[in-house]
């Protein structure tokens, strides 16, 4: 076999479209040839640089999603938060209310005057 | 066994379920336009491919019969739509011959480059027929027999087109490789 034919394996091999046997009699070659080892590792180098390009395109669209991922969570964040302080605010109303009705009712009972009227 | 997140959307998408297409859409999408993107190496192109590609597998989704490889099948309409590109904006119409290049990358483009960057520069100035094993092997990982099924031909010219492409790229980026004996 030629070292093309041995090459032409080579890439069958990193594909993990190589059998064993074959992959046997490649090692073998391998072992003895640098020009073959030098394209071994030339084509494994070009699948590397191949999935950093990859990798940098999955970061960039990670990095253009999250206006998208923001959107999501701060509306219904923003939502949330609204209704928790227009329930804080009820309950505080509510609560200011009562307490001026049992002052009132407190002062009535015990001759005294009553607490100032909340001015809200 | 229990059927694969392809093998459901298929059944879905079959049933004319609305939702399944926007789905599909969104899943492969991407890689759609990578495809057609790195084939043509022209963006707005690409997007009109895609369209076009969503527009044609929405007709043809009954015919789909392998339900495990939607990716490839969508890669195969794809292909089509940028063939078909090609043909129109080629005068001879043919595009294979046994130079593996079809432009030569210009020095001024890989001059203070990344080698990432110069890879792909080099990529993309291989001829289609090669450009397109090598992304379909190294970008979306596909077996032999998966990309002859997509470019409609042996897993022997598989094989002997990824060989061919491999050696020519080699050959050009191993003065940018940290190459050691």
């Amino acid at each position: 076999m030629t070292c093309d034919e041995y090459q032409e394996q080579v890439s069958q091999y990193i594909d993990g479209e190589l059998g064993d046997e074959d992959s046997g009699i490649l090692f073998k070659h391998l072992s003895l040839c640098a020009e073959c080892r030098s394209f071994l590792r030339s084509t494994l180098e070009l699948r590397s640089k191949i999935h950093d390009e990859m990798l940098m395109e999955a970061q960039n669209q990670l990095q253009a999603q999250p206006s998208r991922l923001t959107t999501a969570f701060t509306l219904p964040l923003a939502a949330l938060l609204a209704a928790v302080f227009l329930f804080l605010g009820i309950a505080q109303f509510s609560s200011y209310d009562r307490y001026n009705q049992i002052s009132d009712r407190t002062s009535v009972e015990f001759g005294q005057p009553a607490l100032p009227v909340n001015p809200f | 066994m229990q059927p694969s997140l392809d093998e459901r959307l298929v059944i879905r998408l079959k049933a004319g379920d609305a939702e399944a297409f926007g789905e599909l859409y969104f899943r492969y999408r991407p890689r759609v336009y990578r495809f057609a993107l790195k084939l043509l190496r022209d963006a707005d192109l690409a997007e009109d491919i895609v369209q076009e590609t969503f527009l044609k597998a929405r007709g043809a989704i009954q015919n789909l019969l392998q339900s495990s490889s939607l990716l490839a099948w969508l890669l195969t309409i794809t292909r089509n739509e940028v063939y078909g590109h090609l043909r129109k904006s080629r005068s001879n119409g043919e595009i294979s011959d046994e130079n593996v290049w079809e432009s030569e990358t210009p020095i001024d483009e890989v001059l203070g480059k990344e080698t990432v960057e110069i890879v792909q520069s080099m990529i993309a100035g291989l001829k289609p027929d090669y450009r397109e094993v090598i992304l379909l092997r190294e970008y979306e990982q596909m077996p032999y027999a998966e990309i002859a099924r997509v470019i409609g031909d042996t897993e022997s010219a598989v094989k002997a087109r990824l060989f061919k492409a491999r050696k020519a790229l080699v050959k050009k980026l191993k003065p940018y490789f940290g190459e050691q004996s």
